[in-house]
């Protein structure tokens, strides 16, 4: 007998509970990009070590591809890409200042990661998702979006999760589009045949302080014309 | 920097261990679960108390970083004062009813692959966990935004952290208290504590449930649920995430253990360990708003099991105990949540909202689905394994242990609790419950394991009989004999 101690039902459930772990760490590894990139980096390594050693052996100079670190994809909602991008901005503004927000990357209507990504990396300044701030912030997806802003280009809206899809057609339509007013603040928004997207009244006199590159710039919000 | 960082938390768990072994009772024979069983309390039991005194640092003597070391300090004294104290009066020993000692459980080739396998995920785990953890060090977007952005927010922020509420909701500071203590130790927010206390947590769970399964069902037993609990990815995924569902899970198993364990006393005075069960539920409190719920549900299922069974003056007894080790901290989370926070988004909405809601038929449908749904799905239908499990190795299952019962109702209160929440949520139902409920059932996770563990039959050689001589209570084993 195989199992002389134990009743047949003991053995299968044990077995069950023995198998189950690698059913599920196979499936974990099947999708995790940790894993993915780990077994790239084994991969590349031994790869690497293969061409050496053909290189060595045949005295051919490959052109071998570098392993990639673990780590080296750095995803625009990466916290350390935040970090790099707004060091310098850091110390432009008073920690104890209440700062508005502007972006064309159309999160806040859906999911405002790159609002919080910036109120991560600035903490503890306080960042409002709206416009009417003496100091606003501006996140763009690139540096030259900033030289096209002008009252004409920037827009607000309420957060409407179901804008999304209007907010991009528009962006199409029109080039840029700027976000307004934080969620539930309807002070200077008026429901119109966009979706609630209308232009924003308050940003008449919008100053450009500083371009810090990569999309990152501060503005200083004048008086209305 | 790592010797402050170290100090630190060595201050902070010291504490914990001397609070935890004053209320824990001595056991008779040297065992390595029970150590470890209080090495895994002494953690979240320090890393909990010493957040609330930071807590009260931070309203009054704010940024003198001197004072805080002065708190801790003296919080470290009074724990050694009463480690000290109770030497003498702490007389309880730990005897183990229902457990066949390890000895009894003849080594068996199946016993140690099980062990073997235990270990070498168990080593897996603490690898990936690095791994990941070098790979992503701020943690997930929802760690970074509920925990460590408020912690970010306690520490650079100075005198004005209060400042992090005016754009939070009402999650309470344990977590991100934890951490900014550390980093005013230290000077610097480094994301390595964020890290330590993630692994300290997620690493706490297994190693307490492993020795309670161990203590009170054989270390067989203990090291299935170690198991099976490391199997469940998403209990791992999370504590790398560094979301707050593994340390609140590790408050409930805390808090239920240790409700187990005193049931097991065999002399001396019972309640110590009902102080340090109360000190667990506030801290779950302390770590998110679910935690409020554990308590509730601890007064509702030992008001129906053990009021009828102990009588009234008895069971106020109990409960007033349990209430010595909770009110201190639920103190400090009731100040928290009426002096610093703004009322929390669900009371919002006004009654009419809640009543509304309430009213709605389909609003219960849709949860239920959902909540279907996802048990369904959970941890690649972990759930089926263990009912799988609970059926081929139990006929007879256990439940007529009050404590048993006592631990089934807490969880169903609390399963019933997470509905209630879902009916009155301002926020849009389906997305609400599709985001929520598998992290909400994470938290349960590794106690609804050491409920099953408790009930289940342990997997024991059939032709030794004196095992189940000394099973008092698992009567389908003696049956077989």
């Amino acid at each position: 007998m195989i199992f002389p101690k134990y009743s047949p039902r003991t053995i299968i459930g044990i077995i069950l509970l023995i198998i189950f772990p690698f059913f599920t760490y196979s499936h974990w590894f099947a999708y995790s990009r940790v894993v993915s990139t780990l077994v790239t980096k084994v991969k590349s390594i031994v790869t690497e070590q293969t061409l050496r050693t053909n290189e060595n052996s045949m005295n051919i100079n490959a052109n071998i591809k570098k392993p990639t670190p673990i780590g080296d994809f750095i995803s625009p909602i990466n916290p350390i890409y935040y970090e790099q991008r707004f060091k310098h901005l850091k110390s432009e503004v008073p920690k104890d200042k209440i700062v508005g927000y502007m972006t064309d990357r159309g999160g806040v209507y859906s999911k405002p990661i790159d609002w919080w990504l910036t109120q991560y990396v600035l903490t503890p300044l306080v960042i409002y998702r709206d416009i009417d701030r003496e100091l606003i912030i501006g996140n763009f997806s690139n540096s030259e979006i900033i030289s096209k802003i002008t009252p004409d280009t920037i827009y607000c809206s309420n957060f409407y999760p179901s804008n999304q899809e209007i907010m991009n057609k528009l962006s199409n339509e029109r080039g840029l589009l700027l976000i307004g007013p934080k969620h539930s603040a309807t002070a200077h928004v008026t429901q119109g045949s966009d979706g609630g997207i209308m232009k924003c009244s308050s940003v008449n006199n919008l100053i450009l302080l500083k371009d810090f590159g990569d999309g990152v710039a501060l503005f200083k919000r004048g008086e209305a014309k | 920097m790592i010797f402050l960082i170290m100090l630190s938390f060595i201050i902070s768990i010291a504490t914990g261990y001397f609070f935890t072994v004053s209320l824990l009772p001595d056991r008779q024979v040297a065992s390595f679960s029970y150590a470890l069983l209080k090495i895994c309390l002494s953690i979240g039991v320090g890393l909990g108390i010493t957040s609330c005194l930071f807590f009260l640092w931070l309203i009054t003597f704010n940024p003198d970083t001197v004072a805080l070391i002065i708190f801790d300090s003296f919080l470290l004294i009074a724990s050694i004062i009463l480690f000290k104290y109770m030497i003498r009066f702490n007389t309880n020993s730990l005897f183990i009813k229902t457990t066949p000692p390890d000895a009894y459980l003849k080594p068996s080739w199946m016993i140690s692959v099980v062990t073997a396998l235990f270990l070498i995920f168990l080593g897996g785990s603490v690898i990936i966990f690095l791994i990941k953890s070098i790979n992503t060090p701020h943690g997930y977007f929802d760690a970074i935004v509920g925990w460590n952005m408020r912690a970010r927010f306690l520490f650079r922020g100075g005198e004005l952290w209060e400042t992090v509420f005016s754009i939070f909701t009402t999650y309470p500071l344990l977590i991100p208290g934890t951490i900014a203590r550390i980093w005013y130790y230290i000077g610097s927010d480094t994301t390595i504590v964020p890290i330590i206390v993630a692994f300290l947590f997620t690493f706490s769970t297994v190693g307490l449930l492993y020795s309670s399964v161990s203590i009170l069902r054989g270390r067989s037993q203990g090291v299935l649920a170690g198991l099976l609990l490391l199997s469940t990815v998403i209990f791992l995924q999370s504590g790398m995430n560094q979301v707050g569902d593994v340390p609140v899970g590790f408050f409930y198993l805390a808090t239920i253990v240790l409700f187990y364990l005193n049931d097991n006393i065999s002399t001396g005075k019972k309640g110590f360990m009902l102080i340090l069960a109360g000190i667990t539920t506030g801290l779950a409190s302390w770590t998110k708003a679910e935690g409020n719920l554990l308590m509730v549900s601890i007064v509702v299922a030992s008001t129906l099991i053990f009021l009828p069974k102990k009588g009234f003056k008895k069971y106020i007894k109990d409960l007033l105990i349990w209430g010595i080790g909770l009110i201190p901290i639920l103190a400090v989370v009731i100040y928290f949540k009426t002096q610093i926070t703004s009322p929390s988004y669900i009371t919002d909405q006004g009654w009419t909202g809640i009543i509304d809601k309430l009213a709605d038929p389909t609003r219960y449908l849709i949860i239920t689905q959902i909540m279907v749904e996802k048990l369904v799905a959970f941890g690649d239908g972990v759930l089926f394994l263990l009912a799988l499990y609970l059926i081929l190795m139990g006929k007879k299952y256990i439940i007529r242990d009050d404590i048993i019962t006592f631990s089934i109702i807490v969880l169903c209160f609390m399963l019933i609790g997470y509905f209630s929440i879902y009916l009155i949520t301002p926020v849009e139902l389906s997305f609400h419950v599709q985001v929520s409920f598998k992290r909400l059932f994470l938290q349960l996770w590794p106690t609804i394991i050491f409920v099953s563990f408790m009930i289940v039959k342990p997997p024991i050689i059939i032709n030794d009989c004196s095992v189940a001589e000394n099973m008092d209570k698992l009567v389908s084993v003696k049956n077989q004999c």
